[in-house]
């Protein structure tokens, strides 16, 4: 189903499964580099920056977190490719609930990978390629993401201009689908 | 972003550079699709900000104020050009905003009630 005044569908599998390919492969990288900070693999691979990887994993910014902020960024991922496999084509309209964790999952994930990119060389005085990897992939998927996003935004905004339930509408709603576009 | 690598810089142009740089291909990226093409024009602010930091900030060489001078015309240069989209979104980011947004009088049209 075509959200109105669009011309693609923005919840077919052709839109979805990439972001969900390079979801993944964001979280095996975010997990190798949590194995190097949790001590389960002695070295960690860098073709360009020798052991600037390992100085940025043992940094004292990356030790700020309770637990790895390697495995952080791989809980995100993991949220991002869940939330990417949820629903059917139709789902933002039939679970804008899904498509907006999506949406916010993929955004400020992306934000977080840039602030982490440019404390890199300011705050720990060196780069990681695994790190840059991360933070490419983090970006990539941002406004791939956010066609879906917009068209579940706008059909609650349709669904609040006909003085209809949004909070039923957002969790999905068989009676409100029927009733609005 | 690799300018201070190439080009012996001080610490305040060296972070201006490491901080701009990642911002600078997060925005160019975005725009590449469709629905947020307007990010590009965050890069003019950048571009602009760019050649500001030319005065603001203490460059020691000509070649270090040369880079980061070409680049902020460049950016604002390029990040200027309008560019046409055959996809159609609802009316964008902005129908969110709107009275009376493109998706809804659509949706109208085809009976929103159906």
């Amino acid at each position: 189903m075509i959200p109105p005044a669009w011309n693609y569908n923005p919840s077919t599998w052709q839109q979805r499964i990439p972001l969900i390919i390079v979801g993944f492969t964001g979280f095996c990288i975010a997990m190798y580099l949590a194995f190097y900070q949790m001590h389960m693999v002695n070295s960690v691979w860098d073709p360009f920056f020798g052991d600037g990887t390992e100085k940025v994993l043992t940094s004292k910014l990356s030790q700020k977190f309770p637990i790895p902020d390697a495995l952080l960024g791989a809980f995100g991922y993991l949220i991002d490719v869940v939330s990417g496999i949820i629903g059917g084509t139709n789902r933002w309209k039939t679970k804008p609930w899904i498509v907006i964790i999506f949406g916010i999952a993929v955004g400020p994930l992306g934000l977080v990978s840039i602030l982490l990119v440019i404390s890199q060389p300011i705050v720990v005085g060196h780069w990681c390629t695994l790190c840059l990897c991360s933070a490419t992939i983090s970006v990539i998927m941002i406004s791939p993401a956010m066609d879906e996003f917009l068209a579940s935004l706008q059909y609650l905004q349709r669904v609040k201009r006909k003085q209809l339930s949004v909070w039923k509408a957002f969790w999905g709603n068989k009676q409100i689908e029927q009733k609005i576009i | 972003m690799i300018s201070p690598a190439i080009f012996t810089m001080n610490e305040s142009t060296s972070n201006n550079n490491h901080i701009v740089g990642p911002l600078v291909i997060t925005f160019s990226v975005i725009s590449f699709w469709s629905i947020n093409r307007n990010a590009i024009k965050a890069n003019i602010v950048l571009g602009a900000w760019l050649l500001i930091s030319l005065v603001v900030l203490n460059f020691a060489y000509a070649l270090q104020l040369l880079s980061n001078g070409s680049c902020g015309v460049l950016l604002i240069l390029l990040a200027s050009i309008k560019r046409e989209s055959e996809e159609k979104f609802g009316g964008g980011w902005r129908s969110l905003f709107q009275n009376n947004p493109l998706h809804l009088r659509e949706a109208d049209k085809n009976g929103n009630y159906q």
